[in-house]
């Protein structure tokens, strides 16, 4: 039985749950850390949200039906959790969710530090991501990187699949202006 | 009379009599089948600044081509610090054991349960206050029940009750609602009209 049956088959009952938990973290910490990481870049800011998104999946284990797979569930939680932080600052600053200039300063001067490598073409690419409107740099990063199909991006997301066709390859066409130098 | 000779008639220079012949002869020997080849390894003669082409390999890194085609190879420059992966398990259950509350648990855990409980002791107490009238301080909360109640009822209830005027004052004296200008009065003296007054003020100063 796979880990996710076996932690879905846990949270059926409410007495396994600090089990189903433990279980959890130990097998999503470091896809959901990348996830958050990709979001709101710096490391400091990803811990924190992290640290947020378990506990909201604590907090709500009893209202996972099992009716959608468990890990976009978790996404879920976790991508609204680091939108919900990014807006909060944002809002702090009177930034729209489209416009990221504190995260690339961010992530130039992370590219200082051990936690960003210096490869010229990953930063690059990093780079023309934040130049995208957020729901383009969402579904990209979510195709691109974690390599998730249309169905299950739409799940996390709740948004539709022809919908999240038109942002990605928008999001790929404006990725390669950038990178083209158009 | 010819070309040649009136040509030698103006010119005062004298060549031998075949010169021309013989010119012509030299130079179609020297073109006819000689056609130019350009020789190997002649140098240009332009130079570029020192550190160009290095410099020229780095921008073409950062903008590969004009026409960039994305492909699906490029990775993630993040990087977590190192041991920070495996320290997660443990900052998390720390966070949650801080937040988690004893009694949430026990609800989680026994929600039904505790439902029906709560349910059955509800039902018991009003039993008790419907039916056990005289054991007025077998009840927890008096003032609760009070204010669940308006006055007609309760005057109505207590006279169905048939209580002596001793009675009720200990009933009042046990809640401590009383205010203090009627604690200290005798209520053996006051008639049933005044303690029924005494029971509408103190249901006004319990609401307020």
């Amino acid at each position: 039985m796979k880990k996710e049956e076996q932690i879905a088959e846990l949270l059926t009952d409410v007495s396994k749950h600090p089990e189903a938990f433990r279980m959890i973290v130990a097998e999503y910490k470091e896809r959901l850390y990348f996830l958050i990481r990709k979001i709101v870049i710096d490391h400091d800011d990803t811990d924190d949200v992290l640290q947020e998104a378990f506990v909201k999946i604590w907090k709500n284990l009893d209202k996972y039906r099992g009716d959608s797979k468990l890990y976009t569930w978790l996404y879920r939680i976790a991508t609204n959790e680091a939108l919900t932080f990014l807006r909060r600052r944002k809002d702090a600053h009177n930034l729209s969710m489209d416009e990221n200039p504190e995260l690339i300063n961010l992530l130039e001067s992370g590219s200082r530090t051990e936690h960003i490598s210096g490869d010229d073409i990953a930063m690059a690419l990093q780079k023309a991501i934040l130049q995208l409107p957020e729901k383009q740099r969402i579904v990209f990063n979510m195709k691109y990187f974690e390599h998730l199909t249309y169905e299950e991006i739409s799940e996390i997301t709740e948004t539709s699949v022809g919908g999240l066709k038109a942002n990605y390859h928008a999001a790929r066409k404006k990725i390669e202006q950038i990178l083209g130098g158009n | 009379m010819s070309h040649k000779e009136s040509n030698s008639d103006k010119n005062t220079f004298k060549v031998s009599e075949k010169y021309f012949e013989e010119l012509e002869k030299s130079i179609l020997a020297k073109t006819q089948g000689n056609e130019y080849h350009l020789p190997m390894g002649i140098e240009h003669p332009f130079t570029v600044p020192a550190g160009y082409f290095e410099a020229l390999e780095k921008t073409a890194q950062k903008i590969p081509s004009i026409a960039f085609h994305l492909t699906n190879e490029i990775a993630l420059p993040y990087r977590a610090p190192d041991g920070y992966i495996d320290s997660i398990d443990e900052k998390i259950d720390q966070r949650i054991s801080k937040q988690t509350n004893p009694f949430i648990i026990l609800w989680k855990k026994n929600q039904r349960m505790i439902s029906i409980a709560a349910s059955v002791l509800l039902i018991a107490l009003f039993g008790l206050l419907y039916f056990n009238g005289s054991n007025y301080s077998s009840l927890g909360d008096q003032d609760i029940s009070l204010q669940e109640f308006d006055t007609e009822t309760l005057v109505a209830y207590l006279e169905d009750q048939d209580l002596s005027s001793s009675e009720i004052a200990t009933a009042f004296d046990e809640q401590e609602s009383f205010t203090s200008e009627t604690s200290s009065e005798n209520f053996e003296e006051l008639t049933d009209e005044d303690l029924l007054q005494l029971i509408d003020i103190q249901l006004v100063n319990d609401i307020q």
